[in-house]
């Protein structure tokens, strides 16, 4: 005889609803609280990394700096002399004048806005199988003549393009948000200034709210070098 | 009945006890990961402010290594939580707002094991940013550097 199975009961289906509704809340809270904790990981994963890689490459760079030759919030050149003792002639003015720029002596830093509105940190190299072999500049203190050169450099297509950090944002400042990621310096005269420095921030958005971490990073330029022509010109 | 149910090809419900015991495993299991994920989250904000610290401590030395050596003093300075300031005379953003810095810069003179007599006279460089960690003081970084006196020193021009 085969049984007769019975219907739920309006309690029972109540029960049931309200027991699954408190489980699926508590999973999609589960899940919210996952998300919000990987978007801070993320967050901190990324400053930790990418400062510490544009601490590094800062470092490195400041570590063969001479001089710096141009200074803007947006775009910095540092000067890396290529001879060595044997070939600048020790102490002849001409030799220590001459930019080679065949001999990856120029790297200007830039900070560079993309389509997603984020910063990348991008440093800029002359190509040395575009140019000549003895195409240099003369040094001088005047940042505008190095402002134009980058700019024919780049328009004739001359300079490498390497991104050292990106996904970076303008950092919240005690006087307000600035507008873009910066370069910091001690001063802006070129023929005193031994140090350079760099403040960005990440941003992680977590629903409503935004997460920001801000650093300031700063590297001293270890070797700095004043150019004959600075006491010259009496800075 | 329940062999004559099975026999029918029925299933069997759970039991309560069967029940009970997949709710415990169920919420141990989700307890152990949201364990594991704020421990991570912990270490990881630890991790951000030991690198933070980094970048105070170093920005620091870079101004005491940028300056012109006889403008170095011998100095103790401690700056305060929400107050240590960047070379250029502003303060840090938010993000360093809970550390303190103390730069403690003595004249000191070096010696290289390797050679004997060899004595470098200068100044050496030792700052430390802590926090405040439970109600207590945290030490997050220390760093020391030491800048040599050199005869370009002296010198407006170089080479």
């Amino acid at each position: 005889m085969k049984r007769k199975l019975r219907a739920f009961t309006l309690i029972e289906v109540m029960i049931a609803t309200v027991v699954t509704t408190m489980i699926a809340g508590t999973v999609v809270a589960l899940i919210q609280g996952f998300v919000s904790a990987l978007s801070i990981q993320d967050l901190r994963s990324e400053a930790i990394v990418r400062s510490a890689g544009v601490q590094s490459h800062l470092g490195l760079l400041s570590l063969k700096t001479r001089m710096s030759l141009a200074l803007s919030p947006q775009r910095v050149l540092l000067w890396l002399p290529a001879e060595t003792l044997l070939t600048s002639g020790s102490g002849s003015d001409a030799a220590f004048d001459r930019i080679d720029l065949a001999e990856d002596e120029l790297h200007w830093l830039e900070f560079v806005q993309e389509e997603d509105a984020t910063w990348t940190l991008i440093e800029w190299t002359v190509k040395n199988n575009m140019v000549e072999a003895t195409e240099s500049a003369v040094f001088t203190v005047d940042g505008s003549f190095w402002d134009d050169l980058f700019l024919q450099l780049n328009e004739a297509g001359k300079l490498r393009r390497s991104p050292i950090a990106s996904g970076l944002a303008a950092p919240e400042l005690l006087s307000g948000i600035a507008k873009s990621p910066r370069f910091v310096w001690q001063t802006s005269d070129c023929c005193q200034n031994r140090s350079v420095g760099v403040e960005f921030a990440f941003v992680a958005l977590m629903g409503n709210e935004i997460l920001q971490a801000d650093v300031r990073l700063e590297s001293a330029i270890a070797f700095f070098d004043r150019h004959p022509i600075c006491s010259e010109s009496g800075s | 009945m329940l062999k004559r149910a099975e026999g029918m090809g029925m299933r069997r419900a759970m039991t309560l006890i069967e029940c009970m015991v997949a709710l415990v495993i169920l919420t141990l299991s989700a307890s152990i990961m949201v364990m594991a994920v704020q421990g991570g989250l912990a270490a990881q904000e630890e991790a951000l402010s030991m690198t933070l610290a980094g970048t105070a401590a170093e920005s620091r030395i870079a101004e005491y290594l940028s300056k012109s050596y006889p403008t170095i003093a011998v100095a103790d300075i401690t700056e305060a939580p929400g107050a240590i300031k960047t070379p250029t005379g502003e303060f840090f953003s938010y993000s360093y707002n809970k550390m303190s810095r103390r730069t403690i810069v003595t004249s000191a003179n070096l010696t290289v094991p390797d050679f004997p007599g060899l004595i470098v006279q200068g100044y050496l460089f030792d700052v430390t940013v802590s926090d405040s960690w439970q109600g207590q003081a945290r030490k997050l970084v220390s760093l020391q550097r030491f800048r040599p006196w050199t005869t370009e020193e002296e010198g407006d021009v170089t080479p």
